[in-house]
């Protein structure tokens, strides 16, 4: 996707299979890392994007070449992954209600020592907040492309993007809040991500 | 709102964080979830057989259920032409016992294939044969070979003549009236 927010790569030729297995091979490690910050586990994050790409698959024969297919995949997969912390949660009350009145069984060892405190964090925000907030500081999309990318209005992303700050700076440390760019910060470029996506 | 930029140590520590625990390398496409839905899918040429099937079956049934009912009228036609050749009225033309007693040997063959037992159990209820019989069964001993045609029992029979009148249930009330 370009600056414009433009598909840059392959014509995406829907119901091709090759298209698609090139766009799996893009756009994995991105989708991955967006849904390891939703939902706050690797193996979930995994599953998920893999169950956003049998979704697509299925859809891939009406899909519309207009569209970008990178934005298109990102909001099957956050959807995906927004139904599976539904889920979890739904889970989780029910494990509660379970254990009343039993001892309870702390927290998994396993799970602190994988989870870091940052992906912790990301994972307690609203979905698309987090993936706002990975797609602009990690991946390195500016809030125009986010908002090309998911259907939203520039506005909505910055808005989503300083409710993140504010809350991983609450759980973080103040350096979470950010600095004003600078003149000397102003024209950094971040790198991109290794899924194909390149500026125009 | 101002659009600010994390420094640059909170961007290191985002990245640690997200490349830490999950595995970056994507598995291959013929390995993801999706390649095993990739044979699923039926092809257009597969619908239309099926639909093509599906069409043709429906009409066989139609035409079986709701077409000319030549086979049911064929099978009636044969049924009646085989009963009229063995000669239908079988069942309705029941020989009357008073031609039965007095039959001679030329009736007996034919007696004898239209089945004696149906005519022994149409004879009893329908007709009244003990007035007829009865002079008959006083004689009797001396008229062997009408004897076994009048018993519907095959008793007396094989008495023969030796007390056949006497021994006989039905006859005797009847004679004695």
């Amino acid at each position: 996707m370009g600056a414009d927010g433009e598909a840059t790569s392959a014509v995406s030729r829907p119901g091709n299979r090759d298209d698609f297995d090139r766009l799996y091979r893009e756009n994995y490690p991105r989708l991955l890392r967006t849904l390891y910050a939703i939902t706050g586990d690797a193996a979930a994050a995994e599953d998920c994007v893999q169950e956003a790409f049998v979704k697509a698959w299925r859809a891939w024969p009406r899909f519309r070449p207009e569209r970008a297919p990178e934005g298109w995949l990102h909001q099957i997969a956050v959807n995906t992954a927004i139904s599976y912390r539904r889920r979890a949660k739904l889970r989780s009350v029910g494990e509660i209600l379970r254990r009343l009145g039993r001892p309870g069984a702390g927290t998994d060892p396993g799970d602190a020592a994988t989870r870091s405190d940052v992906v912790t964090a990301l994972a307690g925000l609203p979905p698309r907040v987090a993936a706002d907030f990975v797609l602009r500081y990690h991946h390195g999309y500016n809030n125009r492309e986010i908002a090309r990318l998911e259907g939203v209005s520039e506005r909505t992303v910055g808005a989503r993007l300083a409710q993140a700050r504010d809350e991983l700076s609450r759980r973080l440390g103040p350096g979470w809040r950010g600095e004003l760019p600078t003149s000397e910060t102003a024209g950094v470029h971040f790198p991109r991500e290794r899924s194909g996506v390149r500026d125009a | 709102m101002p659009d600010r930029e994390l420094p640059e140590h909170i961007r290191r520590q985002l990245s640690a964080g997200l490349d830490g625990g999950s595995p970056l390398v994507a598995p291959l496409p013929s390995q993801a979830r999706f390649a095993a839905l990739h044979g699923a899918t039926p092809s257009p040429r597969w619908r239309l057989r099926a639909l093509t099937v599906a069409v043709a079956a429906a009409g066989i049934v139609v035409v079986a259920l709701a077409g000319p009912p030549q086979p049911r009228e064929w099978v009636v036609q044969t049924v009646n032409g085989i009963s009229r050749q063995v000669g239908v009225p079988a069942g309705s033309v029941t020989p009357s016992p008073k031609e039965q007693s007095t039959t001679s040997g030329e009736q007996k063959p034919n007696a004898a294939a239209e089945s004696p037992e149906n005519h022994e159990a149409t004879a009893e209820p329908a007709g009244s044969p003990e007035p007829e019989e009865s002079p008959d069964g006083d004689d009797a001993p001396q008229s062997g070979p009408a004897q076994p045609q009048a018993s519907p029992t095959p008793g007396p029979s094989d008495g023969g003549g030796d007390g056949g009148g006497d021994h006989s249930p039905e006859p005797s009330p009847s004679s004695g009236d």
